[in-house]
């Protein structure tokens, strides 16, 4: 209030409006048609990401944070998997320590099998799901000490189809051939390999005997996949594992 | 008035989100569900923030090789928008068709129908992709 000197009785002051009402709150409409509004149009420019894209980010980032590199081994069932992880794990025993997640439909045979002293290993039993995603791995994560582990290794459910589709938020990802698979299955099946950054040919002390050309089966892998590394080793008797052991270290 | 204020809400959170929706282990399945849900989300969100009342079209560019099938997408689509502000609305669809680098010729190629990555001058096999993965929402057409 000004003092009663300063008060000129020919200034009428304007009407101060303060108008509490909620902005969003319209007034009734008429009614019938809604009144038509111009068209608009928004130019964007995103990116559409799947949640389980989203979550692979978020293990990836998890897993740097704690100098973690995971690789994902995909093959379809039999190719020797198991095999191969139980060979490289005794072999990095003492140098570079691991953690494993073993992916299967039903049981726990194969964590089982890969039960080491100092390797935690997590079974991901999936039901029915024929192959694992991120969601499942970072739930599986969550399950392991992380401090002082090196190199994730990650045994996919057995399937040339589905993983393929599905980033578990790994940095390299390993697709296994069996000499008794045959020759042709890069062919058949381009997607598995064209998105893996090492190929294994795997049973290679069986080739002869299986009629095997690993010729044809290299180049038919150099065609669909130029990108990947190729591997021919035996996980059962380990010939051609010092390369192999050599890709992993560099990694780690 | 409270009575008002509530409806109000509650008619937003299934406009503008998709609380409505399951997404669980049906949409990690299908994978173009799980896409078609996220695609439906980013629409809304920058729908709701450009001040829309609803969301006429919809158009994404989807790569040959991003491993996205349209039709899929097309009824994944047709499932999540019925009850929310893009309810009705159209959906296109530009296919993007895939393109590879040959190093030793310096040219991009089209693959063959194969999707093998030949170079049809040199014939040698290249892993430049240099198209064909994407997976984007490009425009919303608004009202």
């Amino acid at each position: 209030m000004p003092p009663e000197s300063t008060r000129d009785p020919s200034v009428v002051p304007e009407v101060t409006v303060v108008d509490v009402r909620d902005p969003e709150d319209a007034l009734p409409r008429p009614p019938g048609d809604a009144p038509t509004r111009p068209l608009r149009v928004l130019e964007l420019q995103v990116k559409v990401l799947d949640q389980n894209d989203r979550q692979a980010e978020a293990n990836r980032t998890l897993l740097r944070h704690h100098g973690i590199h995971a690789v994902n081994f995909v093959s379809s069932p039999g190719a020797g998997k198991t095999a191969l992880l139980e060979r490289t794990l005794d072999a990095l025993a003492g140098q570079v320590r691991c953690a494993v997640l073993v992916g299967d439909l039903e049981t726990d045979n194969d964590a089982r099998r890969l039960r080491r002293a100092n390797v935690p290993v997590v079974q991901i039993t999936t039901g029915g799901t024929c192959h694992l995603d991120a969601s499942m791995v970072a739930r599986a994560l969550a399950t392991v000490p992380l401090e002082g582990i090196r190199l994730l290794l990650i045994e996919n459910v057995g399937n040339l189809v589905c993983p393929a589709s599905f980033d578990l938020g790994e940095n390299r990802r390993v697709t296994l051939l069996s000499c008794t698979e045959g020759e042709d299955k890069p062919l058949k099946y381009p997607p598995i390999f064209t998105s893996a950054h090492a190929v294994i040919l795997n049973k290679i002390d069986v080739a002869t005997a299986v009629g095997f050309n690993r010729t044809t089966a290299l180049a038919n892998i150099g065609r669909v996949a130029p990108q990947a590394e190729a591997f021919e080793l035996s996980a059962r008797t380990g010939e051609g594992f010092p390369a192999w052991l050599d890709y992993l270290r560099r990694l780690a | 008035m409270r009575t008002r204020h509530k409806h109000r809400h509650e008619g937003r959170a299934t406009r503008w989100g998709l609380d409505n929706l399951q997404t669980g282990r049906f949409a990690q399945r299908v994978h173009e569900l799980s896409i078609a849900t996220s695609a439906l989300q980013q629409t809304l969100e920058a729908a709701h923030e450009a001040g829309a009342s609803r969301v006429a079209r919809i158009v994404l560019r989807v790569g040959a090789i991003s491993g996205v099938e349209v039709e899929a997408l097309r009824f994944a689509f047709s499932a999540i928008l019925p009850g929310t502000a893009a309810e009705g609305a159209e959906l296109e669809i530009c296919p993007v068709a895939a393109r590879a680098h040959c190093a030793s010729c310096q040219a991009d190629f089209a693959p063959g129908s194969d999707l093998l990555f030949e170079c049809p001058t040199c014939g040698r096999l290249s892993a430049t992709i240099t198209q064909g993965r994407e997976l984007e929402l490009t425009r919303l057409e608004i009202y």
